[in-house]
């Protein structure tokens, strides 16, 4: 893609201010400027606080900005008529899997927003079964949602935005509230969706070994943007991570430890793979 | 011998026991926990952790089996529960969406009062509950919980169970939702709790095996209701393919040394924090 080509997403000179004119004024967002070419895959992180919902809030016009604007692929949320059409582009998966799911069997759950839209039912059955497919959930379709797990319920929520056919997935700390298996579960979905489908993925987490697997980090602190680069860049420096009340991944902090200490590593190493290989190496050359 | 301070004996609990919607939630889990141990309590979603910790609290009454403190069946006849829950602090998942007072001291003095302490008294617990979480009295006791940051809101939760002086802690997953930040200032108010009170016992239930490696010396594994695993920490870590057939992590550096291992640096498998890795594997490559 050219760098010109203009961005998925564009967040100009925003700021949202809650309560706004009471003596409760918080100003979440402070003239913040993103932009998120389609395809992309960002991880949000940031310290509690830090506006890092307001942001995801504002993306599919849950929130409109007290100033600047926001624009999904050019349609700017503040304008009524664009509202239903952003919504479509753009879903959201919130934090608890119990408060998404609406129906009593999966698949009439992810038939919901297709039918919103008037489609005809042949139409509709054909999406939810690819979506269900898509999240690894066919064989649950006719299943209560309640008797399914956490990562199980955060992928039907998933699968009901991607009968949608929209073109953004924003994961509000999605994965917070789920098991090791969950997590994965969740985060593998998403890789799938990225590489096979390319939908521009937002995945706002305080956990800093997610946040690793994406292109991109964005660092919220006081409601402005305090680091924005590729993972390898926004880890290189602890002490700066540390005073934005974030951390390092368990690896990299090895890493840093490791180089530290004399260590001589290729690159600050993110996964277990990549660093296990490196040291082999050094390993070898001791030997 | 005596007696363990806390046990189960072949517990077993069944939610809606006799109706259609019956479900086993554990079925005759044996344990026993010393005075002053750190026992992490891990299992994926549904394997009964928080239904066991129910037990042990004094809330849930088993359908068979036994829970003992000191020996003494806390369900047997005669046994005032009332007294039992008293020496048992159990901190809920998300506890600051049960503070309720219109001040940080009423909310922590709202246990030691109903424990019918004199006015002096409670203002001492109060003012030493809050000094152990690192909150200063003098600037948070008259304010209202709800105009705190959530790490502070969860450490007011925190200072409410301590202030009643359990024997007994017992926290489920203590860390879920809080920032980076906010998860280390935690992690070292427990233990720091335990050093200054090393006759505390301690139960961490957590999703995080990280945490559970910085506090726990032992760690009980539930699956399906049932013990799968109890051993010291390390031992348990270093057992990585057990874990992953019930869809658990081991710590992201364990899982590194037992790849370095595999690949024939001859590193030990049994050190599970970043630190204690970065040791060994400075030792493996200096030969």
């Amino acid at each position: 893609m050219s760098g010109s080509a203009s961005p998925l997403i564009e967040v100009r000179d925003v700021s949202y201010v809650y309560r706004r004119g009471t003596s409760e004024e918080v100003r979440a967002l402070d003239h913040v400027d993103l932009r998120v070419q389609a395809g992309e895959f960002v991880a949000v992180v940031g310290a509690n606080g830090s506006g890092k919902s307001t942001l995801a809030k504002l993306l599919n016009a849950l929130l409109l900005p007290t100033e600047g604007e926001v624009r999904v692929a050019g349609l700017d949320t503040r304008d009524p008529a664009n509202l239903w059409e952003i919504r479509r582009r753009v879903g959201m998966v919130f934090q608890n899997p119990d408060n998404q799911i609406v129906a009593t069997v999966v698949e009439e759950d992810v038939a919901f927003g297709p039918e919103n839209l008037g489609l005809p039912p042949d139409e509709i059955a054909r999406r939810v079964e690819w979506a269900l497919g898509v999240v690894g959930m066919l064989e649950h379709r006719h299943r209560e949602p309640h008797l399914l797990s956490g990562g199980q319920k955060q992928r039907v929520a998933i699968a009901g935005i991607l009968a949608m056919q929209p073109e953004c997935i924003v994961l509000d700390e999605a994965t917070t509230m789920l098991d090791p298996e969950g997590r994965r579960e969740v985060l593998q979905t998403v890789h799938r969706l990225r590489h096979e489908h390319g939908i521009t993925i937002l995945h706002i987490t305080h956990n800093m070994e997610e946040a690793a697997e994406a292109d991109r980090i964005v660092v919220l602190a006081e409601g402005r943007i305090a680091l924005d680069g590729p993972p390898q860049d926004v880890f290189a420096d602890p002490t700066r991570l540390r005073a934005l009340r974030l951390d390092l991944p368990e690896l990299a902090a090895l890493g840093h430890c490791l180089v530290s200490r004399g260590v001589k590593l290729p690159s600050l190493p993110l996964d277990g793979e990549q660093l296990c290989r490196a040291l082999l190496q050094v390993g070898q050359r001791v030997r | 011998m005596s007696a363990p301070l806390l046990a189960c004996e072949d517990l077993a609990h069944t939610y809606l026991a006799g109706t259609p919607l019956a479900s086993v939630a554990l079925r005759g889990v044996t344990l026993r926990i010393q005075r002053g141990e750190a026992v992490g309590l891990v299992g994926p979603t549904g394997s009964g952790k928080s239904t066991l910790a129910q037990h042990f609290a004094g809330l849930l009454r088993p359908t068979s089996g036994r829970v003992l403190i000191e020996g003494v069946d806390v369900y047997g006849r005669g046994v005032d529960l009332r007294r039992v829950r008293r020496r048992i602090g159990l901190l809920f998942q998300y506890p600051e969406h049960q503070l309720f007072e219109e001040t940080v001291f009423e909310d922590v003095a709202f246990g030691p009062r109903n424990l019918g302490l004199d006015p002096d008294e409670v203002t001492e617990r109060v003012q030493w509950a809050l000094r152990l979480v690192g909150l200063d009295p003098d600037w948070f006791a008259r304010r209202s919980p709800f105009s705190l940051s959530g790490g502070e809101m969860r450490r007011v939760a925190i200072a409410g169970v301590l202030a009643m002086r359990p024997e007994i802690l017992i926290l489920d997953e203590p860390t879920a939702g809080l920032d980076p930040q906010g998860r280390r200032e935690l992690i070292d108010l427990v233990r720091r709790l335990r050093r200054s009170q090393a006759d505390l016992t301690l139960l961490l239930i957590s999703h995080s095996m990280e945490d559970v490696a910085r506090l726990c010396e032992r760690v009980v594994v539930l699956h399906r209701g049932q013990v799968f695993l109890d051993a010291p920490v390390r031992v348990a870590f270093s057992q990585a393919e057990r874990l992953r057939e019930i869809g658990l992590d081991v710590p992201r550096v364990t899982d590194l040394l037992i790849r370095l291992r595999a690949g024939g640096l001859s590193v030990r498998t049994d050190r599970i924090t970043v630190e204690e890795a970065c040791e060994e594997i400075l030792r493996a490559l200096q030969g």
